[in-house]
């Protein structure tokens, strides 16, 4: 093994990434070469020196404004999109025991007039399920963070035998009319639950 | 035990976007700070680099590891501003070092003992940008040559070439005394 291809590895072996054959043969050569043991010593005050600058901190603010930038180019009028309501039925033999509104809704302002709430549903499975379906319809002035255009969400996911948790972040823009409505569905059986999202201290639903 | 159901991964939401991303800002701004050289520099490049990134989110939120996929978008956005500004800091198509052989220093002693991580600094901007790009974010940030190659999108062997050609070419201008040679800014 040579000086040049030695140096190349100088990395791996620090890393552990050499086989033992090859990290022997490296050490073997760093014992006979000075040269190289002056290389390697290089390395390491290279490395001590660069990742021991003292960087300046990301701004504050800069992240903060960079993602309201991004929440804002992504909302689309809230107002354009009709209100979905369904009908609520609970259904014999339901798999879902239990959806409750959120214990302590999650309050938080960013964006003037926009305000940030994340409701928590606790979906109680007697046994772990899967192809369990999920739909959350929303109403006026609401959206799901990160789809602004979207008034209706649906998409399939498993889940876990006992309690399963389930957090929707919400933007909401004004008063908000109507429920948010969520419904799980399983085998042809569904539970639905109207949430209030009326007063964001007391959202009710629990059904 | 309750057991989270992801829905921000299963909408592939704007919401997982952030979720997924402000963990790595820190390490994309020092990124930044160390390509650019400049705080308020690397506040733009971090902020264009989320812009950029975003319309891709449901790309984003799927990685199992976003900040090599991060880091590649903020290393394209520096690039780009340099095309933009119509700076070439070095001739890569003329001068390929990474094909040429090089010479293994034969100096017994380490030669950068007493330099100032000031004076490393300038030496490493006076690299050729390639061997700069390496060399902090292999040595500087951290980042294996793996993630390099995807970031970067070059074979781990160019790179793993790149980063002792550059370590080398340091040791050499320490030795000669030269701080700078042929980067042209």
């Amino acid at each position: 093994m040579n000086c040049t291809k030695v140096r190349e590895t100088i990395d791996d072996l620090h890393a552990g990434r050499l086989d033992q054959d090859a990290a022997r043969a490296v050490r073997v050569h760093l014992d006979g070469c000075p040269a190289c043991r002056a290389y390697e010593t290089d390395v390491d005050l290279i490395r001590h020196r660069l990742s021991g600058v003292a960087t300046p901190p990301v701004p504050g603010t800069l992240t903060e404004q960079t993602f309201a930038r991004l929440r804002r180019r992504g909302r689309a009028p809230l107002a354009a999109a009709a209100s979905v309501m369904l009908a609520v039925s609970v259904l014999a033999g339901v798999l879902v025991s239990q959806l409750t509104p959120p214990d302590q809704p999650e309050v938080a302002n960013r964006a003037p007039a926009i305000e940030e709430r994340t409701v928590r549903l606790a979906v109680n499975a007697p046994r772990a399920l899967e192809s369990v379906r999920f739909r959350i319809d929303l109403p006026d002035a609401v959206e799901i963070q990160g789809h602004p255009s979207s008034r209706t969400l649906e998409w399939t996911d498993s889940l876990a035998a006992g309690r399963n948790r389930l957090d929707i972040p919400l933007l909401i823009s004004g008063e908000p009319r109507g429920e948010l409505v969520a419904r799980v569905e399983y085998e042809g059986r569904t539970r639905e639950l109207p949430i209030s999202l009326a007063s964001a201290g007391n959202p009710n639903g629990g059904r | 035990m309750t057991a989270v159901i992801k829905l921000w991964k299963n909408l592939r939401a704007g919401a997982a976007f952030e979720r997924c991303v402000r963990p790595h800002v820190p390490r994309l701004h020092r990124l930044a700070w160390r390509l650019t050289g400049s705080a308020a520099d690397a506040d733009d490049l971090l902020q264009e680099t989320l812009l950029r990134a975003y319309p891709k989110r449901a790309e984003v939120v799927d990685l199992d590891a976003p900040g090599p996929w991060l880091a590649r978008v903020l290393h394209n956005a520096w690039v780009d501003r340099w095309r933009r500004k119509g700076v070439m800091r070095h001739s890569e198509s003329l001068d390929d070092p990474d094909v040429e052989p090089t010479e293994a220093s034969t100096s017994d002693e380490p030669l950068l003992v007493a330099v100032e991580t000031a004076v490393l600094d300038r030496a490493i901007r006076a690299l050729p940008e390639h061997h700069q790009v390496v060399i902090l974010m292999h040595d500087g940030e951290g980042y294996t040559l793996q993630e390099i190659s995807r970031i970067l999108d070059v074979p781990v062997g160019t790179l793993k070439s790149r980063l002792h050609r550059a370590r080398e070419a340091l040791r050499e201008r320490m030795r000669n005394g030269t701080l700078s040679s042929r980067a042209a800014c």
